[in-house]
């Protein structure tokens, strides 16, 4: 996918789908998630999932945690319970939006 | 990853403007995924290469310009969090006998010696600035942001608490009823001695939840 703008307005409802499907992640695991589930469509300027994690995390909808591995201190991040409920509407909304779209470019023909 | 390299990461992503270790955290974990990525990969990459091929993937030089002023920005939130939350420990018992050994001493003072107010007043602005110098000199070798971060909004309270209002009121304090100049000097008493703990308590957090910064 070569225009990001597209991507960037379902950022955090992307990674809110992957925190639900996989519990506790990474960033730098999460931006390969996206890769590897788009089969590379998507790429993501990497810099760009950690402001949107922590605006997550911000909102209470991330919990992170801290922990040490091999010389180095990784961050996971995982759903709250408002995160989990916010991860249902989002994608709920985004499914809506996407019909909606759909319907937009290819319209039924009678 | 050996630890050579982790501080190699370090010091490049100190050198590209992401300098204390509270800010640093996650990247350092981040570029050491990514360079092991890239040479699992490609195992003829050397580190080095594989460092700036992460960074190339990260966005460059933007892509640092962007995580550190978001990451500044949330470091300033729980600044004043900080702030805000070792004044209100004053309203709670034991501190509640400062804030009344406070308010009788300028009770006291204001009662005797109204008409120099405003000695009492550069008192207090000199205590902010003694404060502020110790804390820096306390922080020098601190390499966190938040601590660092807690004395710099002391400036910008020096300048909410005691010049804006003395600016906008413009009134000598010999006019003012005594009891709002008492008040008003035992609430910067407070502001002061809760400026001397934010940086402590600041190291205190941010070591909790980085426990291996020496």
């Amino acid at each position: 996918m070569k225009d990001n703008s597209l991507l960037k307005g379902a950022l955090s409802t992307l990674v809110l789908k992957l925190l639900a499907d996989n519990g506790q992640m990474y960033g730098y695991e999460i931006i390969q998630k996206i890769k590897e589930a788009s089969a590379d469509q998507m790429k993501i300027t990497e810099g760009a999932l950690y402001p949107a994690l922590h605006k997550l995390e911000q909102n209470g909808l991330l919990i992170a945690e801290h922990r040490p591995v091999s010389g180095r201190v990784r961050k996971y991040y995982s759903l709250s319970a408002k995160g989990k409920k916010a991860s249902e509407d989002k994608l709920a909304q985004l499914k809506e939006f996407l019909s909606s779209v759909q319907m937009i470019i290819t319209p039924k023909t009678v | 990853m050996e630890a050579e390299k982790i501080e190699a990461i370090k010091s490049y992503l100190s050198n590209n403007g992401v300098k204390y270790y509270d800010i640093q955290a996650e990247l350092i974990d981040h570029f050491a995924t990514a360079v092991e990525n890239v040479q699992r990969i490609n195992p003829k990459i050397g580190f080095q290469e594989s460092l700036l091929v992460s960074h190339r993937e990260f966005g460059g030089k933007e892509g640092f310009r962007k995580y550190v002023l978001e990451a500044e920005f949330n470091v300033t939130k729980k600044t004043w969090l900080l702030v805000g939350k070792t004044l209100l420990q004053f309203l709670k018992w034991p501190y509640l006998m400062v804030v009344g050994l406070l308010t009788l001493f300028w009770t006291i003072i204001i009662d005797q010696w109204q008409a120099k107010a405003e000695w009492f007043f550069v008192g207090i602005v000199f205590s902010f600035l003694i404060v502020m110098l110790i804390n820096n000199i306390k922080l020098q070798k601190i390499d966190m942001f938040l601590p660092r971060k807690t004395n710099k909004a002391l400036g910008w309270v020096l300048y909410f608490v005691a010049f804006i209002p003395g600016f906008i009121a413009r009134t000598p304090f010999e006019s003012i009823t005594p009891i709002y100049t008492t008040a008003y000097f035992t609430f910067l008493s407070l502001v002061c001695i809760s400026f001397y703990q934010v940086p402590k308590l600041a190291i205190k957090e941010t070591r909790k939840i980085y426990p291996q910064i020496a």
